[in-house]
C-alpha cells in the first residue's frame, strides 16, 4: 500500500498523481494534515512495550480508516503539515505571551507528525522528512560546490562592514531567505518573500552597524534560469526566460500574469546532469526541484534543491507528465 | 559561431491553405503569418539569418528581416547561439490522460428530476472524470439545482459548469450560495436572458455569464467561431490525434440515454439500466474519439485545426462522417468567414 501524506486544499498535483495511481492499478491511502487537526477525526499514535500502533478515522476524510496494520511499503511525503488549532490560541489571548506560545504550539504539532512517521520507519520514503529536515541551504551549497558545480558567491553575515566588502567585490548582490520563504496573509493582504537586490542605497539607509543574520549572494548575470525536477536518477529540465521582463528579472516567482515568462523544455549538458545525480545521491534524496542559473557567458550556476518543490510548474509547460512518473515510481516501490 | 532566431517550443506554426498561424500555446493566443514564413520556419529551422537570405538569392532580405523582427518583438522567438540549439528540444506533443472519461455532459430531464445523481457521481468517479457540464433548457428551481450539485460534492470532479435558463425571479444573490456550497462550480451560464454580460460574484474568480441567446435544446450546440478557439497546450496536444469535442466524453441526454454527445442519435442504453463504465469500455462508443481534424475534409487544410473544437453531429454532409462541421462559416481556401 502507498501512503500519501498531503494536505487538504488546492493540491491539484497530488490529485493528478492519484488519478495515475488508480489508472495504473496501484493502491493508496491519502492522509491530509488538515484532517488530523480536525476535532471530528480522532487519531492515536501508540508507542509502548506491548504494541506500536497508529490509527485515524473520522468523517470527511477520503479513506475509512488508516492503522499501521495496513501494510505500507512506500510513503509519499508531500506538502504535509499539521496546522495548530487557532481556537486553542484564543484561550491565551493576544500579545507577547500568545505569540511565544504560538511558536511553541506549532513545534508541538510538528512533533505529533513525528509520532506518525515513527509508525512507518521501515517503509521507503519519497522523501524521508528526517533527511529533508537536515538539508539547509548553506550545507547544500557547500556539498554542491565540492562536487564541482559552480555556486554563486554567498555571504551570511550580521554586519555592515562585511556586507560592504561583499558588494564592492561583486558589484551587484541580492538577499534572500536562508531557510524557505513563507507566504503570509495579514488583514486580507498577501505578503510573499522574494529575492531582492541590495544596493549602496539600501545599505546607506541602515541605521546601525549590525543587523539580523542574513544571506547575500552575488547577482548572476543570467541568460536564463533552469528549473529541474529530479526523480530517481532522471533529470527533467525547463528553461525560464525572465530576463526580458524587469518585473521578474531578479525573482521569476513575481509572476507577470499579462505576459508570463517563457517556459520551455531544456536539455542540460550530460556533465551537469551527472553532477546533479551525484549531488542528489549524496543528499540521500530520491526527488527534488533544483534551481540553476545559466550565465550570459554560458556557465551553469547551481542555486538550490528543494526536496518538496512543486513539479506541476515544470510538468505542465513541458508536457513531461511528471505526475505519471511519480505514480509509476510509487507503484514500483510498493512491495 | 552564428546566432539563430529560434522559436520558443511553445510557439508552434500551423500551415493552412493560404496562410498560417503561430499558436502560442503558453500565452494562449495565435497570430497570422504568411505561408512563406511558415516555410522558412520549418524548412530552414535552426539556420542563420545570413544562410536564409542567401537561400532566397538575397532578393528578399528586407522581408526576411521584417519577419524575424516580428517574431522577436512578439516574443515568439529568441536569439540562440548555434552551439546551444540542442539544448532546446521540441515540445513533446503526445497527449495522455489517466482517465478513461475526462468530461461529461448531463442534460436535465424536462419533467421529473428523479435521476439517481449520487449513483451517477459514483460512476463518473470510477471513470476518473474531472469535468462536468450540467444543462437545463427549461425553467428549473434553484433549490433543485443545488440538490443536484450536492450529489457531486464529494466526487473527483475538479470543474463543474452549469447552463440554466435565465429566470427574472432570481437575483445574483440567489445564485451566490450555489458557488459557496460548490467550490468546483466555476462557470454558470444563463441563457435566454435580457442582456449579455459576465460578472463575478463578490470576492471570487468565478463567473456568471448572461446571454440573450436562446438555447432551447441540444440542437443548439456545435457552433464554431473564433471565440471558441482554445490555443492552449491541452487542446493543441489532444487535437494531434483526437477529436477535440468527443474524445473521452460521455453524455446523458434529457431522456436518460447514454451517448457520446446529447445531440447524437446513437444511444448506448439508458442510465436507469446501463452503467457508464460498460458503455465507455465498448469499442463502438470510442470510434469517434480518434477522428481528428487531419481526417476531416476542409478542416485538414485549415490553419485553426489544432485549436478548434469540432462537431460530428451537425455536418455539411449528414452521410459523410468526415465532412466539415455545418455550423462553421470559415473557408480556409479563401481565408474568409462567411458571417
Ligand atoms: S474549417 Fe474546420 S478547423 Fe477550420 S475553423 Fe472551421 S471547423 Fe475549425
Amino acid at each position: 500500500m502507498i501512503l500519501i501524506l498531503s494536505r487538504g486544499k488546492s493540491e491539484t498535483t497530488t490529485e493528478i498523481v492519484i488519478d495515475w495511481i488508480m489508472r495504473l492499478g496501484g493502491n493508496y491511502i491519502r492522509v491530509n494534515g488538515d484532517d488530523i487537526s480536525e476535532k471530528d477525526n480522532p487519531y492515536g499514535i501508540n508507542i509502548s512495550n506491548e504494541f506500536s500502533k497508529f490509527n485515524i478515522s473520522g468523517e470527511g476524510i477520503d479513506y475509512d480508516s488508516l492503522t499501521s496494520d495496513n501494510k505500507i511499503n512506500v510513503v509519499w511525503y508531500r506538502k504535509w503539515i499539521i496546522p495548530y488549532g487557532a481556537e486553542y490560541l484564543k484561550l491565551i489571548g493576544d500579545g507577547d505571551l500568545a505569540a511565544k506560545v504560538q511558536f511553541h504550539l506549532s513545534g508541538e504539532a510538528n512533533g505529533a507528525s513525528y509520532g506518525l512517521y515513527s509508525q512507518f520507519l521501515n517503509a521507503k520514503w519519497l522523501d524521508n522528512p528526517l533527511i529533508i529536515r537536515s538539508l539547509q541551504k548553506p550545507i547544500i551549497l557547500k556539498i554542491a560546490n565540492e562536487l564541482g558545480l559552480n555556486v554563486p558567491a554567498t555571504l551570511i553575515t550580521n554586519n555592515i562592514k562585511e556586507l560592504k566588502g561583499f558588494l564592492k567585490l561583486h558589484s551587484r548582490i541580492v538577499t534572500k531567505c536562508i531557510t524557505d520563504g513563507i507566504f503570509l496573509t495579514v488583514n486580507g493582504i498577501d505578503y510573499g518573500m522574494y529575492t531582492k537586490e541590495i544596493t549602496w542605497l539600501e545599505i546607506g539607509e541602515l541605521k546601525t552597524e549590525y543587523f539580523y543574520p542574513s544571506l547575500f549572494q552575488e547577482l548572476l548575470d543570467k541568460m536564463y534560469e533552469l528549473r529541474i525536477f529530479y526523480l530517481n536518477g532522471k533529470v527533467y529540465s525547463m528553461a525560464i526566460f525572465s530576463q526580458n521582463d524587469p518585473q521578474t528579472a531578479i525573482d521569476f516567482r513575481k509572476y507577470n500574469l499579462r505576459n508570463p515568462n517563457r517556459y520551455v523544455p531544456y536539455k542540460l549538458p550530460e556533465e551537469i546532469e551527472q553532477k546533479l545525480r551525484l549531488l542528489m545521491k549524496k543528499l540521500d534524496l530520491k526527488c527534488g526541484s533544483i534551481d540553476i542559473v545559466r550565465k550570459k557567458d554560458g556557465a551553469y550556476y547551481f542555486l538550490e534543491v528543494n526536496p518538496l518543490g512543486q513539479f506541476g510548474m515544470v510538468s505542465g509547460p513541458c508536457n513531461y507528465y511528471l505526475e505519471k512518473e511519480v505514480a509509476k515510481y510509487l507503484i514500483k516501490n510498493d512491495k | 559561431m552564428e546566432d539563430i532566431v529560434k522559436l520558443f517550443a511553445c510557439c508552434i506554426p500551423v500551415k493552412g491553405h493560404i496562410r498560417s498561424i503561430i499558436c502560442d500555446i503558453q500565452r494562449m493566443k495565435y497570430d497570422f503569418i504568411p505561408n512563406t514564413l511558415y516555410e522558412i520556419l520549418i524548412i530552414h529551422e535552426n539556420k542563420s539569418l545570413a544562410y536564409i537570405k542567401e537561400y532566397y538569392g538575397n532578393e528578399h532580405d528586407e522581408t526576411i528581416e521584417q519577419y524575424f523582427a516580428f517574431l522577436l518583438e512578439s516574443e515568439y522567438a529568441f536569439i540562440c547561439q548555434e552551439k546551444d540549439i540542442t539544448r532546446f528540444p521540441k515540445l513533446d506533443l503526445s497527449w495522455q490522460s489517466p482517465s478513461l472519461i475526462t468530461n461529461s455532459i448531463i442534460d436535465l430531464p424536462e419533467e421529473q428530476l428523479n435521476l439517481d445523481f449520487h449513483g451517477i457521481s459514483k460512476q463518473l468517479d470510477e471513470l476518473g472524470c474531472n469535468a462536468l457540464q450540467i444543462r437545463c433548457y427549461k425553467d428549473i428551481k434553484l433549490e433543485n439545482v443545488a440538490e443536484i450539485l450536492k450529489a457531486f460534492s464529494r466526487s473527483r470532479l475538479r470543474h463543474i459548469d452549469v447552463l440554466l435558463k435565465f429566470n427574472s425571479g432570481y437575483t445574483s444573490d440567489d445564485y451566490e450560495p450555489l458557488f459557496a456550497d460548490n467550490p468546483r462550480l466555476f462557470f454558470l451560464t444563463l441563457h435566454s436572458a435580457n442582456e449579455n454580460t459576465i460578472f463575478s460574484p463578490q470576492g471570487t474568480t468565478l463567473c456568471i455569464h448572461l446571454t440573450t441567446k436562446k438555447i432551447s435544446s441540444a440542437a443548439d450546440c456545435g457552433c464554431i467561431n473564433p471565440s471558441y478557439f482554445s490555443p492552449n497546450i491541452a487542446t493543441f496536444t489532444e487535437a494531434q490525434n483526437h477529436n477535440t469535442c468527443l474524445n473521452r466524453k460521455i453524455s446523458i441526454d434529457s431522456s436518460g440515454n447514454i451517448k457520446n454527445c446529447p445531440s447524437m442519435n446513437e444511444n448506448y442504453g439508458n442510465i436507469r439500466n446501463t452503467t457508464l463504465k460498460s458503455v465507455a469500455e465498448s469499442k463502438k462508443f470510442k470510434e469517434l474519439w480518434n477522428l481528428n481534424k487531419d481526417k476531416v475534409s476542409v478542416c485538414q487544410d485549415c490553419e485553426f485545426r489544432y485549436i478548434c473544437t469540432d462537431c460530428r453531429v451537425f455536418k455539411t454532409d449528414d452521410t459523410d462522417i468526415y465532412s466539415k462541421p455545418a455550423k462553421c462559416s470559415y473557408d480556409p481556401y479563401t481565408a474568409t468567414w462567411a458571417d
